[in-house]
């Protein structure tokens, strides 16, 4: 069963249009959307979580529309937006006693034992905190009332290494449960490429491709080579190109690449980088 | 629904406390010094404010954002501001209810008309437009609106400073209790309306 099933989503501002495009997180999976600023990743989750209008399409979270499911349905999804945004007076203890009254799941225990686990002191008020802090309670939070699927936006932005590498096992952790899903967007292509079973690329607000990340490897390859190579390269082979003063590198197929030509893996910056430009 | 009221509780306590001691002391004065009537009426208008002041800070703090992220409708995050702006209400009244029966004050009935109806006028028409066009925008279609109400009230009556005769005494005070209860109710049920096509 998918977790996330997006239908011909479609959502325009004037100047922007994001869509219509399929997106499908199968449970037990964890999906990375990567683009650039303004490719349309807020506006995606926004549409998932219906805080915006959409122009076309459907969302079925569960199997159930989104909509349709509201406001029940949120029980099961945990959040963490770009902004982290608690009243900046409040404390830790404080948001807990909101949370309970605002989640019949939640889990008082497990939200005690995050704080700890992220040494987020008790008494200290949210307007306190490091950006870094208030990420881990937005965490902290969206972890604590038995979400089945966790929609994250940048939620590793403003982290150290070392607490990026923490909250990258815990997200994880999570997916370890077969009917737990994750979406995730981050700027940190390198925490994505740790992370997760699934990559989309949007790009100016279509969706450019979504993959299982292992098939990327296997599909895609960066071929090292002089201009007169590249110009005798099948064109249908080709994805992007990148030059560079010691010659060019070409994102090719490895289906179409020539016979013998030795392909380097790529990195899926690289690719999203690469597919991006050929893309304008 | 009930942590929506948790939270505007706490933010009542560390954002609005001047306001509650300022209100508690104009009450007291109010009820006690018979000369100073303005402090009859001035603290129920601004306790009357809290759900408006609380809205503020919400959209400040982009909680309005996260709420959506929530199991919380928007007719459950209007009707949050619409009840804890009454819970707060009626909580003052009570408390202004005790310490007039208490001082013995006069005709207490007539005033406990004025200060329920005159209390529940701003936020019954403030709010909804606060829900439809945000805070700042709000207050200011709201003080157009009001501009607009008065110059039409004034041209209706021709200047005359007076209440028209026909309208002096036709209605007891008492009456505008259900008038601006009713009005209250209503105006929730128009920002549900509007909040909901803001976010649309």
């Amino acid at each position: 069963m998918n977790a996330l099933e997006l239908k011909q989503i479609q959502k325009s501002y004037g100047d922007f249009t994001l869509g219509p495009f399929d997106l499908a997180i199968p449970s037990g999976c964890i999906l990375g959307l990567v683009g650039e600023n303004g490719a349309g990743k807020t506006t995606t989750i926004k549409l998932i979580l219906d805080m915006i209008g959409r122009d076309g399409g459907t969302v079925r979270i569960f199997d159930r529309d989104n909509r349709e499911s509201f406001p029940a349905g949120r029980e099961e999804i945990g959040v963490v937006l770009d902004e982290v945004s608690f009243s900046a007076c409040l404390n830790t203890k404080e948001i807990g006693r909101i949370m309970a009254g605002v989640y019949r799941s939640w889990d008082q225990t497990a939200y005690e034992g995050y704080l700890k686990r992220f040494a987020l002191p008790e008494k200290k008020p949210f307007k306190d905190y490091s950006l870094g802090m208030k990420k881990k309670l937005g965490i902290a939070v969206a972890l604590s009332h038995n979400a089945r699927l966790l929609i994250l936006d940048e939620p590793t932005g403003g982290l150290d290494p070392l607490a990026r590498d923490e909250v990258v096992e815990l997200f994880s952790e999570f997916t370890r449960d077969e009917g737990h899903a994750v979406l995730i967007s981050s700027h940190i292509v390198s925490d994505l490429e740790k992370l997760c079973d699934y990559i989309a690329f949007l790009h100016r607000g279509r969706l450019l491709l979504c993959e299982e990340k292992d098939r990327l490897y296997e599909e895609y390859g960066v071929f090292r080579c002089s201009p007169e190579d590249f110009a005798a390269l099948e064109p249908s082979a080709v994805v992007g190109k990148r030059e560079t003063p010691y010659g060019i590198e070409a994102l090719l197929r490895r289906d179409g690449a020539p016979r013998g030509a030795e392909l380097g893996r790529v990195d899926i910056e690289e690719l999203f980088v690469l597919m991006a430009k050929e893309a304008k | 629904m009930k942590g929506l009221l948790l939270k505007d509780w706490y933010l009542t306590l560390k954002y609005a406390r001047f306001l509650l001691f300022f209100v508690l002391v104009y009450g007291v004065i109010g009820v006690f010094f018979t000369s100073a009537a303005v402090f009859s009426i001035l603290p129920v208008m601004l306790i009357a404010l809290l759900p408006q002041t609380l809205l503020s800070y919400d959209e400040r703090e982009k909680w309005t954002d996260y709420a959506k992220t929530l199991p919380v409708s928007d007719a459950q995050y209007v009707t949050g501001k619409y009840l804890f702006g009454a819970i707060c209400y009626a909580a003052y009244l009570a408390l202004l209810a005790v310490l007039n029966l208490a001082a013995g004050t006069e005709d207490y009935g007539t005033l406990f008309a004025m200060q329920f109806s005159i209390g529940l006028l701003a936020p019954a028409i403030l709010l909804p437009f606060m829900f439809r066009y945000g805070t700042e925008k709000g207050r200011i279609t709201y003080l157009i609106v009001i501009g607009a109400f008065f110059g039409l009230s004034i041209v209706l009556t021709q200047g005359q400073s007076e209440i028209p005769t026909l309208l002096r005494g036709a209605f007891p005070v008492w009456a505008l209790c259900p008038v601006m209860a009713a009005l209250y109710v209503v105006s929730w049920h128009v920002s549900i309306r509007f909040y909901g096509k803001r976010n649309a």
